[in-house]
């Protein structure tokens, strides 16, 4: 069945109770649900917020994103269907996009086509087949092909509910693995049935917010619907603030939206590397938040952490670690990798300044090694800091505690103390890859605008940088349109949107509504 | 479910010990083998409360070498759909074939039917020095990496999930507490009637306590004892309703917990079950277990299974266990409770060269092979817990060697071999045959079960005594053989003088109504031996009674010899061919 409907028209709430439903009736007590997504926490937290509808089922309903859904499979039984070796390892985005594909490591591209082939194991389908009474893909306007087909492959013993929103493709960079518009076309003749919900919101049942997405996505900024918003205090633009004074800017925006009644936030920023800024600029200026999404940038500041430390004990050249700032350093960044980074990983020549930060850093660790473990693991933890290359330091800091700890512990083996390091840090790694990890989090969410979807706060700020990049389109822009629309619907009370003195023109036309 | 491999490295007495059980397990042993460890063992890698209500200690390490890790690793197969299921991320597969863990296969291999999926689970010890004490935890082996310290622990929600059942211990039953085998089957019926009546329950219990509070003796006596403290508590100490009685804790659990069950088995009435002594409680507790096995593959894991029983009881209700549960586990010194299990079930713990070692027989696959081995065995039981058998060919063999063992012991206070963990067992049982052939035959069943065997034989001449020896030779640990032309009733009076030869077969003859035979007193040599072969063997044999009769300081020398160097053979494990 394909659900369609606009943002918050409840799709992932019907779901939950088709899940619910579909459990209930099968005679088979251990069979599950299971809810595939772009990102487990959005789903985390309406589930949390849906708890009356999944009660009596929780334990059966799996959330999952693609790529660990997929990545569960092809690690327990990729090596008995004799496709991967024992624990495989996996490249991050970041690695593949610096250095290209190594020979004997997974790329997260490699695994939905992986996990559709371990099914053809009959001992491993025989199983898997067993397992799903209903599977519920989110997004799937977003679906690439390699994804379409597991799907396909799950839907012989299963109820496929897909729930999708053309307005909501923002994916369209990967038209290339088959996320085009065409998905949903062929898809609603494929079903048994398609079903359009009802367009009024239930995220903001006043429908303000809605009608104003819709005709920002429609370009029509001098509609009705906009003054409305902006009258109704739902809508906010602030425009001509400095990027030195954006952090108080949003600042007094979560202020008062939190005057208005509003407890939880969204922070939305463009790029990977403005957000990671952005988030510790916040907690530097006291508003606790958390980082979502970065966990490709967090593997690699562990992997960069470990590089360091093996550096220190002599067991590989600097070389190595130099690769693996520059893979750091890619994470953090969107589109290709910066030139910096090609730098690092190609052992040209860097700025005099930076270099001689380099020397220094090669010189406190070796300093370290000759005192403890877990002196090296400290000086690894500030490595990034001390090196000045930028300021996207949060996701380095969020994987330091944890590799300081792992560290300390390995200090206490009598022989072996890197290696057993290594071990901790690459199981590590996989956790942060796949999001495994469940935390409390902070009332507040900075992330990029790509990774917005699904979410949602009661208030939203967008923070508009004047150098954004949004390809090569220009009017009507289509695609960026889109991504607006999904980024203004995550909000179920208000949204503000801050913009610079000369904002992109896809936003442009908003600042004259400020 | 089943256990189909465990592995007890470092884990008490055992420094590292692999076995695969074949299906049901009747559990027996050396004393001090490691029964109640292995059951331990299992208990601890199988049941949440192995790890939450157990603190481990030095003495769970092998030598009390805490330096190293102590471990108990199990593999579980049959798990059934739903278990499969709810492990799925923690499968393996099981080569059946190989009977081991089927690691990477070729893309050619998938697919053929030859695999089945396990789940490996294993216990832990690490001592924590700077603590000094012991840490424990399940965890899933294939995830956990011990050289960086990293372990997939299993958690407790997935440990619950295991249908397993353990009997024995400090457990009582019809316990009403919560986690108690019995709140298990209760849940288990859920009829509807359980909530209401608990509540009602409580609220008796609060109601009574009121009443209590509200009689006027008490509130007399509260108020007396509030009186001169009403300043500093700031009361009012004639407020009547400032004292209730509730029980301790005061929630249902409390209430459950002191609650005992008292059961009527006769006059006089109800009392409390351990009251009724230890076979009643032990039958209670028995019945508890088996009503939980209803749900099915159960593996229920006893220890010390019918200590409190009489036999027909620990027959009857090992044969049930056996019956109802998908694997039981039945560690026993009790031989009537072994009769329920078929001979490549029993696993039996023993020591060799010092270290403690498992043996068990190859699975039977014919039904000849399983009946044989069946009335084998059968006769082996009475020596489950013994180090050593002596097995000789028939009963008139085992009759006289006892019959001395015990003379000795009483006139001149020598040990009983049984004091040196020997039995002696005639072979002659098994077919009614006895026999060179049967002594080879049970020997080397007795050997495959990890008794030090020693087989006593006949001097029988010829290409039958040599084809005797051989199949003996081949078949237990230690020979020994009577010097040729030798059977036990020449060993009887070979070297006592024939008058007293003749004197004591008068009086046995005379008190066992055997008529004496004609000219006994002429008698001598080879006549008199085979006139004392045919009184001896009448009546069933009269051997023992020989060697009771015989006066003092005249011990057939040939039988002393073979009782001590069986003795010897035994104590000290002697292997090889003894000829006398």
């Amino acid at each position: 069945m394909l659900v369609t409907g606009g943002a918050g028209t409840g799709k992932t709430t019907v779901a939950l109770w088709a899940a619910r439903t579909e459990l209930e009736r099968s005679h088979n007590a251990s069979s599950r649900a299971l809810f595939l997504t772009f990102s487990r926490t959005a789903v985390d937290q309406i589930i949390t917020r849906s708890r009356s509808i999944v009660a009596p089922v929780e334990e059966r309903i799996e959330v999952s994103t693609f790529h660990s859904f997929a990545y569960r499979l092809v690690r327990r039984f990729g090596h008995l269907a004799g496709l991967t070796d024992r624990n495989p390892e996996v490249q991050s985005a970041s690695q593949l996009k610096l250095l290209g594909k190594a020979p004997d490591r997974l790329v997260y591209d490699d695994l939905a086509p992986l996990a559709r082939r371990v099914l053809d194991n009959p001992q491993v389908a025989e199983l898997l087949e067993q397992r799903w009474c209903m599977v519920i893909c989110d997004e799937f306007q977003d679906t690439g092909d390699s994804q379409w087909e597991l799907l396909e492959r799950l839907g012989e013993h299963a109820r496929l509910l897909l729930l999708g929103d053309e307005h909501q493709l923002i994916y369209g960079f990967l038209a290339k693995s088959g996320v085009t518009p065409q998905r949903m076309h062929d898809t609603r003749a494929w079903v048994d049935r398609a079903v359009e919900l009802e367009p009024a919101s239930h995220r903001d049942p006043s429908g303000a917010i809605p009608a104003l997405a819709t005709a920002v996505r429609q370009r029509r900024f001098s509609d009705p619907a906009v003054r409305d918003a902006i009258e109704l205090d739902r809508f906010f633009v602030r425009s001509g603030v400095r990027d030195d004074s954006a952090v108080s800017a949003i600042g007094s925006a979560l202020d008062a939206a939190w005057t208005r009644g509003c407890r939880t936030f969204g922070v939305f920023a463009h790029t990977n590397q403005s957000v990671a800024e952005l988030s510790s600029r916040l907690a530097e200026a006291g508003i606790e938040n958390y980082l979502v999404g970065l966990p490709d940038a967090e593997a690699d500041a562990l992997a960069a952490m470990l590089a360091l430390t093996q550096y220190a004990y002599g067991e590989v050249d600097w070389p190595i670690v130099s690769v693996a700032f520059g893979t750091y350093l890619t994470a953090c960044s969107r589109g290709a990798a910066p030139a910096l980074a090609r730098s690092l990983a190609a052992g040209t020549a860097l700025p005099t300044v930076l270099q001689g930060r380099v020397d220094d850093l090669r010189a406190a660790v070796a300093d370290a090694a000759a005192s403890s473990l877990s002196d090296v693991a400290d000086v690894a933890a500030t490595a990034w800091v001390s090196l000045g290359i930028n300021d996207s330091d949060a996701p380095w800091q969020r994987a330091a505690p944890a590799f300081q700890s792992l560290a300390r512990q390995s200090a206490r083996m009598p022989v072996g103390q890197t290696s057993t390091l290594s071990t901790a840090v690459s199981q590590l790694r996989l956790g942060a890859m796949f999001e495994s990890r469940r935390r409390r989090l902070p009332a507040v969410q900075v992330m990029n605008l790509h990774q917005t979807k699904g979410r949602e706060a009661d208030a939203v700020v967008i923070l508009c940088d004047d150098d954004d990049f949004h390809g090569r389109e220009a009017e009507p822009f289509i695609e960026g349109s889109r991504l607006l629309y999904v980024t203004l619907t995550r909000a179920r009370r208000e949204v503000t949107v801050i913009l610079g003195d000369d904002p992109h023109p896809l936003v442009a036309p908003l600042a004259a509504l400020g | 479910m089943r256990v189909i491999e465990v592995s007890l490295r470092r884990f008490r007495g055992f420094e590292d010990l692999t076995f695969q059980p074949a299906g049901h397990v009747a559990l027996l042993g050396e004393p001090r083998a490691g029964r109640s460890d292995l059951i331990e063992g299992l208990r601890r890698a199988l049941t949440s409360d192995g790890v939450r209500y157990t603190t481990p200690s030095e003495l769970d390490f092998w030598m009390l070498d805490t330096d190293r890790r102590a471990e108990v690793e199990v593999v579980v197969g049959d798990l059934g759909a739903e278990l499969e299921q709810d492990f799925l991320d923690h499968l393996e597969a099981w080569d059946i074939d190989r009977a081991s863990l089927a690691g990477s296969r070729r893309p050619t291999d998938a697919g053929t039917d030859e695999t089945a999926w396990v789940v490996r689970l294993c216990y832990r010890i690490e001592w924590d020095a700077d603590q000094e004490q012991a840490v424990h935890w399940v965890d899933f082996p294939d995830e956990s990496d011990p050289a960086s310290g990293t372990y997939a622990r299993v958690s407790r929600r997935l440990l619950d999930l295991l249908p397993v059942v353990v009997v024995g211990g400090r457990r009582r039953p019809l316990r009403l507490g919560p986690r108690s085998d019995f709140r298990r089957i209760l849940d288990g019926v859920d009829g509807g009637s359980l909530a209401g009546a608990f509540d009602d329950l409580v609220d008796s219990v609060a109601e009574a306590g009121e009443a209590l509070a509200k009689t006027t003796d008490i509130k007399t006596s509260v108020s007396k004892v509030l009186e001169p403290v009403e300043g500093p508590l700031g009361i009012d100490a004639a407020d009547d309703t400032l004292v209730q009685f509730a029980p301790e804790g005061g929630s249902l659990s409390d209430v459950l917990r002191t609650l005992h069950p008292a059961i009527d088995l006769g006059p006089p009435g109800h009392l409390p079950l351990a009251r009724h002594g230890a076979t009643a409680s032990a039958l209670v507790q028995a019945g508890e277990a088996i009503a939980a096995l209803h749900s099915t593959g159960v593996v229920v894991i006893v220890d010390d299974f019918g200590e409190d029983l009489d036999s027909i009881s620990a027959r009857h209700l090992a044969a049930v266990f056996r019956q109802d549960a998908e694997q039981s586990w039945i560690s026993t010194r009790r031989s009537a409770a072994i009769e329920a299990f078929s001979p490549d079930e029993v696993l039996r713990l023993h020591f060799r060269d010092d270290s403690r070692q498992i043996a068990q027989l190859e699975p039977l696959t014919t039904k000849a092979d399983r009946v044989a081995a069946r009335h084998l065995s059968l006769q082996l039981l009475p020596a489950a817990s013994a180090a050593v058998v002596v097995i000789v060919e028939g009963p008139h063999d085992r009759a006289a060697l006892d019959a001395l063992a015990v003379r000795r012991l009483r006139r001149s206070k020598k040990a009983l071999p049984a004091a040196y963990g020997i039995v002696v067992i005639d072979a002659g049982v098994a077919d009614g045959s006895g026999g060179a052939s049967a002594v080879a035959r049970l020997a080397s069943l007795a050997r495959r079960l990890g008794f030090h065997t020693i087989a006593l034989i006949d001097g029988d001449k010829g290409v039958d005594g040599k084809t005797a020896l051989a199949a003996a030779e081949a078949a237990a640990d230690r020979v020994v053989r009577l010097p040729d032309g030798f059977a036990i009733e020449r060993a009887l009076v070979d070297g006592v003088a024939d008058d007293v030869v003749i004197s004591t077969v008068r009086v046995v003859c005379e008190t066992f109504d055997v008529a004496v035979p004609p000219n006994l007193d002429t008698l001598t040599g080879k006549d008199l031996l085979k006139t004392v072969v045919a009184v001896l063997k009448k009546n069933g044999g009269l051997h023992a009674q020989f060697v009771d009769l015989l006066p003092p300081k005249n011990v057939p020398p040939m039988l002393r010899r073979t009782l001590e160097a069986i003795v010897d053979s035994g104590a000290n494990r002697l292997t090889g061919v003894l000829q006398l």
